[in-house]
C-alpha cells in the first residue's frame, strides 16, 4: 500500500514511521497547509494525555470480555455452519458387513494348509502308514506321501514288509490307480 | 439405531486384517519354476512314451515354522510312440534329501491309448522336510515300465511292475470279457441289470483291511492251537495246496504253514494268496491278497515245498459312511485261502479266472474288482450307454 503524506505526516506524529521515513521527512521538508499544521501541532501537545491508561480503565475484566465475546461466535459459528455428513448406513449394512468380515476370517483359516504337520512330533522310527487319502512313510518331521481322493467303497488298503499299498478308482478321472510307498 | 459410516467400517477391516497378518501364517510359493526344483523327470531314449508336458494344477510350496511341505499335483501328459496300444504304466518316484529315505510308485493299468496318442497320469504327492535339515528335498519320476496290448512289457521293471500291471490287466480283462459277453446275450437292459447287481454288492460287503506282519503280534491273547484250514479248488490252478494250518488269536492269524505242489510243468517264482474269513458271527470277507512268502520261491514242475513263516496276518473291518473310516479287529472264527496268483520263471503269469462255470462261487461273492467298480461307477453316472462305449474300447 502506498502511503499518501498525510499519512506519513501522521506516523511522523505519532514516533511511529520508519526510519527511512523519518529521514525522507528532515531531508525535504515541504511547506503545507497552515491549518493542517496548526491541527498536528495540536495533536502533539495533546498526546501524553494518551500514553497513559485512565486510572478507572479495568484491563482484566476488558480482556476477560472479549475473550468471552470471541468463545461465543466461535461457539454459534459451529452451529450456524453447514458441514458436509458422513455417509450413514444402517444397522442391517453394518451387520451384513460384519458377517462378511467373518467369512472373509474363516475363508482365510479355512485356506491354511492343515496337513503341514500331522501330530507336534512325528514317529520316532520310520513308519508306513496306509490310510483312506494317503499312504505315507514318515519319520520324525519328515517324509513323503502318495495322496488320493478315492471314490467311497473302491478303496483297498494292504500292507506287507517293507511297503504298503492301495487300489482306489480317482474320484477326478475315474481312472482305476495302484499306489505303493516303500521304505529303503 | 447404530450408524456406521463407512469410514469406521474401513477402520474396523482395516483393524481385521492386520490382527490377522499377525498371525503366524504359512508362507506359499506356486509359481512353476519354484515348484520344478522339487521333481526330476528321467525317461530313457528309447523308452515308449514321450513326455509331452506337465500340469501342475495346485501345486504349492508351503513353508510354516520349521517345516516345508511341498505338495504337487500333477498330470504327466505322455504320448504313446511305440507300434501298439499301451494298457497300463509303473511310475516310479525316488525321493531324495528326505528322511526317511524311500520309493513310492502309481500303476495306472486298464489304459486303452492307441500308437500316437496322447494320455494323462495323475499324481498327488507330498514331500515334508524341516528347513533346519539344509537339504533340498525333491522326486526322481522314472518310468519303470509299460505294458502293452499283447502283455509284452518294457521298462527296468525295479518293482516288479511287470507282474503287477499283468496281473490287473489279465483281472480287468475277464470283467470286460464277462460284461461284453452279457451284452451280448441279454442286451443293455441285461447289461444294466448286471450293473445293478454289482452295485447293491458294493454297498453291502463289508471293507477290510488285511496287514502282514514279521515277527510283531499286536494282541498279547494267546494263540489257539495249530487248526486246518481249507482252500478253494480252483480249475487249472498250477500250485495245489495238500495241507495248511494256522493258529488264530482273535483278529490274528499266527503263523501259517502250508505244504504246496507245483502241478505245472513250469517253474514257479512267485505266488499269491486270497484270503476269504468268516468272523464268530458267521459274516464272510474278503481279506486281500499276501505273497505266499516274503522269501525267493522257486517250486520245480511237481516238486512240493514247505511255506512256514513267523508271520501274523491281521485282518480289520472298516466303517463306512462319511470321514476317515474307523478300524474294527475282526474276531477269526474261520479262514478258507485260495491260489490268487502264480508267476512262473518265464515271467508268464496264472489267475483263476472268476467267470468259470466251475469257479467256486465264494470267489465271485465276496470281492468286487476294481475294474468292477469302475465300470459300475460309468453305468452309475453316465448311464448304459457310456458303459457300452467304453466296452467297446
Amino acid at each position: 500500500m502506498r502511503l499518501t503524506r498525510h499519512h506519513i505526516l501522521a506516523l511522523l506524529a505519532g514516533g511511529d514511521a520508519a526510519w527511512w521515513q523519518r529521514l525522507s521527512a528532515r531531508r525535504n521538508p515541504q511547506p503545507e497547509d497552515p491549518a493542517v499544521e496548526e491541527e498536528f501541532r495540536r495533536i502533539r501537545e495533546q498526546l501524553p494525555e494518551f500514553r497513559d491508561l485512565p486510572p478507572y480503565f479495568a484491563w482484566d475484566s476488558l480482556s476477560a470480555e472479549m475473550k468471552g465475546n470471541i468463545l461465543l461466535g466461535v461457539e454459534a459459528g459451529e452451529v450456524v455452519r453447514s458441514r458436509p455428513s458422513g455417509r450413514a448406513i444402517g444397522w442391517r449394512a453394518g451387520f451384513a458387513l460384519a458377517v462378511l468380515t467373518l467369512l472373509m476370517l474363516v475363508g482365510y483359516w479355512g485356506q491354511l494348509p492343515v496337513h503341514v504337520h500331522d501330530s507336534d512330533s512325528g514317529p520316532q522310527t520310520p513308519l508306513l502308514q496306509a490310510t483312506p487319502g494317503q499312504l505315507a512313510a514318515r519319520h520324525r518331521d519328515a517324509g513323503f506321501s502318495v495322496l488320493f481322493h478315492e471314490s467311497g467303497a473302491s478303496l483297498e488298503l494292504s500292507g506287507a514288509v517293507g511297503g504298503v499299498r492301495a487300489d482306489f478308482v480317482d474320484e477326478e478321472t475315474g481312472q482305476l490307480t495302484v499306489a505303493h510307498v516303500y521304505l529303503d | 439405531m447404530y450408524i456406521w459410516t463407512s469410514a469406521r467400517i474401513l477402520v474396523m477391516l482395516a483393524a481385521l486384517a492386520s490382527m490377522v497378518g499377525a498371525q503366524p501364517r504359512a508362507t506359499t510359493v506356486q509359481s512353476n519354476a519354484s515348484l520344478q526344483q522339487y521333481l526330476r523327470m528321467e525317461l530313457p531314449s528309447n523308452s515308449p512314451l514321450r513326455h509331452v508336458r506337465t500340469d501342475w494344477g495346485r501345486s504349492r510350496v508351503v513353508q510354516r515354522g520349521s517345516a516345508a511341505s511341498a505338495e504337487l499335483h500333477l498330470i504327466f501328459h505322455f504320448e504313446n510312440t511305440a507300434s501298439q496300444p499301451v494298457h497300463g504304466i509303473t511310475l516310479l518316484f525316488r525321493t531324495s534329501g528326505v528322511a526317511p529315505g524311500g520309493k513310492a510308485s502309481v500303476t495306472l493299468p486298464g489304459l486303452r491309448v492307441k500308437p500316437g496318442e496322447q494320455f494323462p497320469a495323475k499324481v498327488d504327492l507330498r514331500l515334508l522336510q524341516p528347513v533346519t535339515a539344509g537339504v533340498h528335498p525333491s522326486f526322481e519320476v522314472r518310468l519303470d515300465g509299460v505294458l502293452f496290448e499283447d502283455l509284452s512289457f518294457a521298462g527296468e521293471n525295479t518293482l516288479n511292475s511287470k507282474r503287477l500291471l499283468t496281473a490287473l490287466e489279465i483281472e480287468i480283462q475277464q470283467d470286460r470279457q464277462y460284461l461284453k459277453q452279457v451284452l451280448t446275450a441279454e442286451g443293455r437292459n441285461g447289461l444294466g441289470q448286471e450293473m445293478r447287481k454289482l452295485l447293491a454288492l458294493q454297498a453291502e460287503l463289508p471293507r477290510v483291511d488285511v496287514r502282514w506282519a514279521r515277527h510283531s503280534r499286536a494282541t498279547a491273547m494267546p494263540a489257539s492251537d495249530a487248526v486246518q484250514f481249507a482252500f478253494l479248488s480252483l480249475p487249472n490252478s498250477p500250485l495245489e495246496p495238500l495241507d495248511a494250518s494256522v493258529r488264530i488269536a482273535g483278529h490274528e492269524a499266527v503263523s501259517p504253514r502250508m505244504r504246496i505242489r507245483n502241478r505245472s510243468s513250469r517253474e514257479i517264482v512267485y505266488a499269491e494268496l486270497g484270503w476269504i474269513i468268516r468272523d464268530l458271527d458267521g459274516r464272510e470277507f474278503y481279506a486281500g491278497t499276501v505273497p505266499i512268502t516274503s522269501n525267493k520261491l522257486a517250486i520245480a514242475p511237481g516238486g512240493e515245498a514247505v511255506m512256514q513263516e513267523d508271520n501274523v496276518l491281521q485282518f480289520f473291518e472298516l466303517s463306512k459312511g462319511v470321514g476317515s473310516p474307523r478300524e474294527f479287529p475282526i474276531k477269526l472264527g474261520e479262514m478258507v485261502g485260495f491260489v490268487s496268483q502264480v508267476q512262473f520263471a518265464d515271467g508268464s503269469i496264472w489267475m483263476p479266472n472268476r467267470y468259470a462255470s466251475n469257479t467256486p462261487l465264494p470267489m465271485r461273492r465276496v470281492r468286487i474288482t476294481p475294474e468292477q467298480q469302475r465300470l459300475a461307477s460309468i453305468y452309475l453316472r453316465q448311464g448304459v450307454d457310456a458303459l457300452v462305449a467304453e466296452l467297446e474300447k
